[in-house]
């Protein structure tokens, strides 16, 4: 029987010397939904999504994607599909080219590869430059070979690192609707921003890391509507007040020991 | 324009031009080889000016003068080439030019990189621009040489890197608004390198330059040794004295203005963009009786070394070392018998050099997206060695085969260097596999001046080529006469024995290495993590 879960982890942490990443974070993803991965530079974010693509050893914890613990690499490569921050491609080859390559990595039949890459092509409006080489892109159009690249495949799980980077308006809306579509056809996004009104329309569920902690969790409108007292706020009067309240301990521990 | 501002530039440019490069302790290294060498002429022209001096004043010199406007026009001529290689590689653009361009005017930015040369060109010249004056005045017995010698050697080099400046922001000119040289620059760069360097080994540089520096000792340039010589009784004609002076005063200030609109010109355009698009919607393909991941991972390998080969120019440098073996080909109309496996085993080493020397360091930005893909180390690495055996076999073979024939070595030994040229190459990619994974390269360097790549690292190198050497010498011992004959002298079996036995003996050396290599690659590969 699969799990209901599409990404588990379980005290998953992550150190590097002394320096701790991430810290015994778990997470519970469903089957087809969008999970907005919200954070602050430098709290962990792109080390979780590195560790649950099965590109960073963790420290300590486990965590499964489709059920197929991560330690299953060949498998779990199988299943998913990545968007660094940085888009990865080749400067000297053509997008086509670099579609074709990927798609060569992944074993998909000639023809279906094709057919794949000519829609995706022209659904992110790229068609006309795809003969043209990579180091010629703008960083819009990089983002956009890099997010078809990651979805070529029909991943189960897709990891999306600030996926509408450099996008203008109507590429921006272009990936969002794709997004919508993957979780429509019961594709895991797993996406980490910081353009929260991104977050707020697509993500079934929000987490806010800080610090390598895992500060908060919910579905959008309930982590907006204030507890004591029902208002409704911003996500973005969330993430700083969550982030806030989250270093106010280590602010008060740091005072108490001067 | 303020020159407090191009003074500021001009210490910023040398602040960051320093630590990048000692930064990198190879550059360092390199620095103090070229220092060592570059020592010799300059410290050589001081003894040489002590001499001349002692000449002169001993009337053994009867013709100074002629021999001092060629010291001129010498002068001159090497700051604007250093100086103009220097703007067309690196220094002809800002390092943080929108930052500096909208902080200052473009004529205090080229003020500041303008002295920013001009102090490198110091360090040059420095020593014997002091020592040269020195040691004339003190070999011809005259304090007073000193000053007007100083003065020339001063603003000769000063004409030198404005000229260079000019000269080199011109060619970057042309550069950025031509699409073919855009396009062929590289091409044309190497081409022009490869001249240079059959010139300087082929010992014609000097009677191509010789008219040059004959002819710029007779233009205005020369004047400046009758300003340098001038009072010392030695001819100098007054009027070229006084014409040097107004040169020097006339042409410094034309060729700043010159290269400040130069700068400009290419500062504030858009240099063009070679149209790169492919001729027609690209394919990957296959290759036949090769998994389709296999065959994207050598093609990808390919279709980067096409489009970019600048990347592979180290594979290019060993080369150099068998010139000689092709100079003396090409002068005495015979190939020597040494070339057939001496180009064998460089084909070899280029075929393993050119894809696999830095299996991960070469993914680059791509890395994390190749191992996100199912593929296995097995494809990868084999994809990377296919990339290598498939281009380098024939060609070595066909290169080894003809030079075998052409320098009529006998039939055993031209099977034996046949062999050679099949199985070293497809040994070699393993072994250079195992090094680059041992010693990968992340970031990137500097493989050409002012190109950066990233190229395998030295430790793979040095690694890489250690075993193949060791693994190639048995065969080599056997493939030449010379060589052969001692090695059938010392062991008593008779020459196809000892044939036989070299090529059996490098097969399994470097069928081991490669082995060893290979597997450990392919394990590399498959339990890899970023950090």
């Amino acid at each position: 029987m699969s799990s209901p879960f599409a990404i588990e982890s379980t005290d998953l942490s992550k150190r590097y010397g002394s320096e701790v990443a991430v810290e015994r974070l778990d997470l519970a993803v469903r089957q087809g939904s969008v999970y907005g991965f919200l954070g602050p530079n430098g709290a962990g974010k792109t080390t979780t999504i590195r560790m649950l693509a099965t590109l960073l050893r963790p420290s300590g914890g486990e965590a499964a994607i489709d059920g197929v613990p991560i330690t299953d690499r060949d498998t779990v490569r199988e299943r998913i599909g990545y968007l660094p921050e940085t888009p990865p491609l080749y400067p000297e080859l053509t997008g086509r080219e670099q579609l074709q390559y990927v798609a060569g990595l992944r074993d998909l039949p000639d023809d279906e590869a094709t057919r794949r890459i000519d829609d995706l092509l022209a659904r992110f409006d790229l068609d006309e430059d795809a003969d043209k080489r990579v180091s010629t892109y703008s960083k819009g159009m990089k983002q956009k070979a890099g997010i078809i690249q990651a979805i070529l495949h029909r991943p189960r799980v897709v990891f999306l690192d600030e996926p509408t980077s450099g996008l203008d308006p109507r590429a921006a809306r272009t990936v969002r609707e794709v997004i919508s579509d993957l979780a429509a056809e019961e594709t895991t996004v797993f996406l980490s921003t910081h353009i929260l009104p991104v977050v707020d329309e697509l993500a079934d569920t929000v987490g806010v890391l800080f610090n390598g902690d895992l500060v908060a969790e919910g579905p959008p409108q309930k982590l907006k509507q204030r507890a004591e007292t029902g208002d409704e706020r911003s996500l973005e009067d969330v993430f700083l007040e969550v982030t806030q309240e989250a270093d106010l301990p280590e602010q008060a521990a740091h005072t108490e020991s001067r | 324009m303020s020159v407090g501002h191009a003074v500021l530039v001009a210490r910023m440019e040398l602040t960051h031009r320093v630590r990048k490069t000692t930064d990198r302790p190879t550059q360092i290294v390199a620095l103090a080889v070229a220092a060592l060498f570059g020592a010799i002429p300059l410290l050589g022209s001081i003894a040489v000016a002590f001499v001349v001096g002692q000449g002169i004043a001993s009337g053994t010199i009867t013709d100074p003068i002629s021999t001092a406007r060629l010291a001129a026009a010498v002068v001159p001529l090497f700051v604007t080439l250093v100086v103009t290689l220097r703007v067309v590689q690196t220094s002809g653009s800002l390092t943080i030019a929108d930052g500096l361009l909208t902080t200052v005017s473009h004529r205090e930015a080229v003020g500041g990189i303008l002295l920013s040369e001009l102090a490198i060109v110091a360090v040059l010249v420095g020593v014997p621009s002091v020592g040269v004056p020195v040691a004339f005045a003190v070999g011809s017995g005259q304090p007073a040489a000193f000053p007007l010698v100083f003065v020339a050697l001063v603003v000769l080099s000063v004409l030198g890197t404005l000229l260079g400046f000019v000269v080199g922001l011109g060619l970057r000119n042309l550069v950025a608004r031509s699409e073919f040289l855009a396009r062929y620059k590289t091409a044309i760069g190497i081409l022009l390198f490869l001249l240079y360097f059959v010139g300087i080994s082929s010992q014609q540089a000097g009677s191509a330059i010789f008219p040059v520096v004959d002819a710029l000792g007779s233009s205005p340039l020369g004047w400046f040794a009758d300003l340098a010589l001038f009072g010392q009784g030695v001819g100098a004609d007054p009027l070229s004295a006084l014409g040097a002076v107004v040169v020097g005063v006339v042409a410094l200030p034309v060729l700043g203005w010159l290269a400040s609109w130069l700068a400009a010109l290419l500062w504030y355009t858009s240099p063009v963009q070679p149209e790169e698009e492919e001729r027609e919607p690209s394919q990957m393909g296959s290759l036949a009786g090769v998994s389709r991941p296999m065959a994207r991972i050598a093609r990808k390998s390919w279709i980067r070394a096409r489009r970019g080969p600048i990347r592979l120019v180290y594979v290019v440098y060993p080369l150099f070392l068998l010139f000689p073996f092709v100079q003396g080909a090409v002068v005495s109309g015979e190939v020597p018998t040494a070339l057939p496996p001496l180009l064998a085993f460089y084909g070899a080493w280029a075929a393993g050099a050119a894809f696999s020397l830095n299996p991960i360091g070469d993914e680059g930005p791509v890395l994390p997206v190749t191992l996100t893909t199912p593929v296995a180390g097995s494809t990868f690495v084999g994809g990377l060695c296919l990339a290598g055996v498939a281009i380098g076999v024939p060609i070595t073979l066909v290169l080894a085969v003809v030079t075998g024939v052409l320098s009529g070595l006998g039939t055993l030994a031209l099977a034996s260097v046949a062999l050679t040229a099949v199985v070293l190459p497809v040994a070699a990619t393993g072994i250079a596999v195992g090094a680059g994974v041992l010693f990968p390269r992340m970031e990137s360097v500097e493989v050409f001046r002012g190109v950066e790549t990233t190229a395998p690292s030295l430790f793979a190198f040095a690694l890489y080529s250690l075993v193949l050497s060791i693994s190639g010498v048995p065969v080599s011992l056997v493939s030449t006469p010379l060589t052969r004959g001692i090695v059938v002298d010392a062991t008593n079996y008779g020459e196809s024995v000892v044939v036989a036995g070299g090529l059996v003996a490098t097969v399994v050396l470097a069928g081991l290495a490669a082995t060893v290599g290979y597997v450990f690659a392919v394990r590399s590969f498959d339990d890899y993590y970023l950090g």
